[in-house]
């Protein structure tokens, strides 16, 4: 560079700015990318596309900042002043209508709305922040209440180990009795694993009756241990089997006692007809045993 | 960086002719602030910069030669990753001289909220440290991470908060920073001394302590001469997380309303007393144990004069966030930096 014009630059510079300064309106050439106004004018608009109209509210002011006297600025202004005021009212009555129908999601939509537009806009910010508060509030009651719910189901699952323990124990020493306590507790009614353990020693005190000749008391804890586990292939041919069994005996016994005593005989043919209802045999000996003890009834009566 | 740490370099007139001299010397009488980019070395400082023009709204300050606009943004906003307010304010911005860049007195956008998006702070909830490889459980962070996680939020540029501002930011007195974070860690372990503050001091890390005031001076805690000396310094922020641990929220035990209100009454006067005796302050942020809260709690608190208080709730938390809801984000020992990044959302997109 010549060393004239490099001498003369301070002086080009003064007069460019003071130019600047003293215009009334303009773009004037302040930067050296071609001017504030002019590149904030640009920046304003492009926000004012993208529907981001405080900021280019707030670029505007910039410019007026620089020329207060700035017409395009002033006619900027007031045009998006009044577009944004249009709006957040809008927003403002569409959010109290949400909140009116319950609609709370809706509602703080529209007042983040007029947070885009107004950010200092204090009735928006307290109706929002009162809306998150209370969801914020319900959820955080949610939360307490899911855990606690969770703690108390520890619990009873810790209570429930300590009864499975017992039951195991119990199992373990032949206190037969005190696994079938046990297993109807809360703790472990719904426990598959103790019920297993329950029928286990249903099985085994169904197998001392049968040692000590009651098979009743045998039945009867086969169809316990029937109704625990009903899908219990074995016990079930156990339970029918028993049945056969005592209906056998008792047939043998009734037909004994149509001897000597019909009173005993229909009795034990009742019972017998009870564990096998479809037995013919014990029909018809029980229709014999009636007879006879009707025609008998009758004699003693003449 | 390197442009600030060599602003003085460039002001060296030494290699300068008489004649360039000349130019200069008339250069700077052209200019109502004299002088060059900076005065007696190191960062500028306001007296460094010129302001072309102003009003209750903005200032207008040219660029001096060696000055960038996060020279700008450090002397008029506080903090040079406050830029992002002065490249939103303004159009393309160059660190040339002369560049005239538009400072807001005070922020263009308050609350933060765009048209397609809000702006958050995420925050952070640690508890224990260690020095093994390895964490023994969950809430245990190895310190070889967290000194990751610190670099990462450095590297990525995140501003970290204190409550202090986090309490401005809900009353509208700053604005949503673009990238910012805060850490939180709870409980008070002696850990958080040993390990994480060293770490913290290293990446100029400010923290907020939540202790309850009953752990504090135990075996595996932080002693009250070690709180003081944290909250001495210009990062670190000490403050509740109740008197015993015990969950805020009201329990099965709290047989009614009452008797609710009198153990929260006792929670909170009796860590209350102690913070006075042994910091010499009275709590004003909480960390509610176990992140649980009831709306009597937070009434309490607001009526206290606490400012704030933090769930461990996952969530964003915008301008307009509950201040006794506060979202935070645990962070766990099987996280990694990928997943950890995912935590630091800052901008909400609206639906």
């Amino acid at each position: 560079m010549p060393s004239t014009v490099l001498l003369k630059l301070p002086t080009l510079l003064l007069i460019a700015f003071a130019v600047g300064c003293s215009s009334g309106g303009g773009v004037i050439p302040v930067s050296g990318g071609g001017g504030f106004v002019a590149r904030q004018a640009e920046a304003a608009l492009a926000a004012q596309e993208r529907g981001d109209l405080a900021l280019a509210r707030s670029i505007w002011l910039t410019v007026q900042t620089y020329d207060p006297a700035y017409e395009p600025a002033k006619d900027r202004l007031l045009e998006l002043e009044q577009q944004i005021q249009v709006s957040v009212d809008k927003n403002l009555e569409q959010a109290k209508q949400a909140y009116a129908r319950g609609n709370r999601r809706s509602g703080d939509r529209a007042l983040l709305n007029v947070l885009a537009l107004q950010p200092a806009n204090a009735q928006a910010m307290a109706s929002l922040r009162a809306s998150v508060s209370e969801a914020s509030h319900a959820k955080q009651a949610e939360k307490v209440r899911e855990e606690q719910n969770m703690l108390a189901m520890a619990d009873q699952q810790r209570r429930a180990e300590e009864r499975f323990v017992e039951l195991n124990q119990a199992y373990r020493e032949g206190d037969f009795e005190q696994v079938l306590s046990l297993g109807q507790s809360d703790e472990l009614k719904s426990s598959s694993t103790a019920q297993s353990i329950v029928v286990s020693a249903l099985q085994q005190l169904a197998h001392q009756a049968s040692a000590q000749g009651d098979f009743e008391l045998e039945l009867g804890y086969l169809e316990q241990a029937q109704s625990i586990d009903s899908s219990n292939s074995d016990l079930s041919n156990k339970v029918g089997a028993l049945k056969q069994r005592i209906s056998s005996e008792a047939l043998k016994e009734g037909i004994a006692l149509m001897k000597s005593d019909l009173n005993g005989a229909v009795e034990k043919l009742q019972l017998a007809l009870s564990y096998d209802p479809s037995n013919v045999a014990i029909k018809r000996r029980l229709r014999q045993a009636s007879t006879l003890q009707k025609n008998l009834e009758k004699i003693r009566g003449q | 960086m390197a442009s600030k740490r060599t602003a003085s370099k460039k002001c060296g007139h030494a290699l300068l002719s008489r004649r360039s001299l000349a130019i200069l010397l008339l250069l700077a009488g052209a200019f109502t602030a004299t002088g060059c980019a900076v005065t007696g070395g190191g960062l500028p400082t306001r007296a460094d910069m010129r302001v072309l023009k102003s009003d209750e709204n903005f200032e207008l300050v040219s660029l001096k030669s060696g000055q960038t606009v996060d020279d700008v943004a450090r002397v008029f906003l506080g903090d040079e990753r406050e830029a992002w307010q002065l490249y939103e304010l303004n159009g393309p911005l160059a660190d040339t001289t002369s560049e005239l860049i538009a400072v807001p007195r005070s922020p263009v956008n308050v609350t933060g909220v765009y048209q397609a998006f809000y702006r958050t702070v995420p925050i952070l909830c640690y508890h224990q440290f260690t020095e093994a490889k390895h964490a023994e459980h969950r809430l245990e962070l190895a310190s070889t991470d967290f000194e990751d996680q610190l670099r990462y939020l450095v590297e990525q540029g995140y501003q970290f908060l204190s409550f202090a501002e986090v309490e401005q930011i809900l009353a509208q007195e700053r604005t949503v920073p673009a990238k910012s974070v805060v850490i939180t860690i709870d409980d008070g372990y002696a850990s958080v001394y040993d390990i994480a503050w060293p770490l913290l001091k290293k990446y100029r890390a400010k923290a907020t302590l939540f202790v309850y005031t009953d752990f504090v001076g135990g075996g595996a805690a932080m002693s009250w001469p070690q709180l003081r000396e944290l909250q001495s310094s210009d990062l670190i922020e000490v403050e509740s997380h109740g008197k015993s641990h015990h969950s805020l929220a009201r329990v099965k035990e709290d047989v009614d309303s009452r008797s609710y209100a009198e153990r929260l009454k006792v929670e909170l006067e009796g860590s209350e007393e102690v913070f006075s005796k042994r910091l010499g302050q009275m709590p004003q942020f909480m960390s509610y144990p176990y992140g649980n809260s009831s709306e009597t709690i937070a009434r309490m608190l607001n009526t206290d004069g606490y400012k704030l208080a933090a769930t461990v709730t996952r969530g964003p938390n915008g301008s307009f966030v509950d201040p006794f809801l506060l979202h935070r984000t645990m962070i766990f020992s099987d996280h990694s930096l990928d997943q950890f990044a995912t935590f630091l959302a800052t901008e909400q997109p609206r639906r």
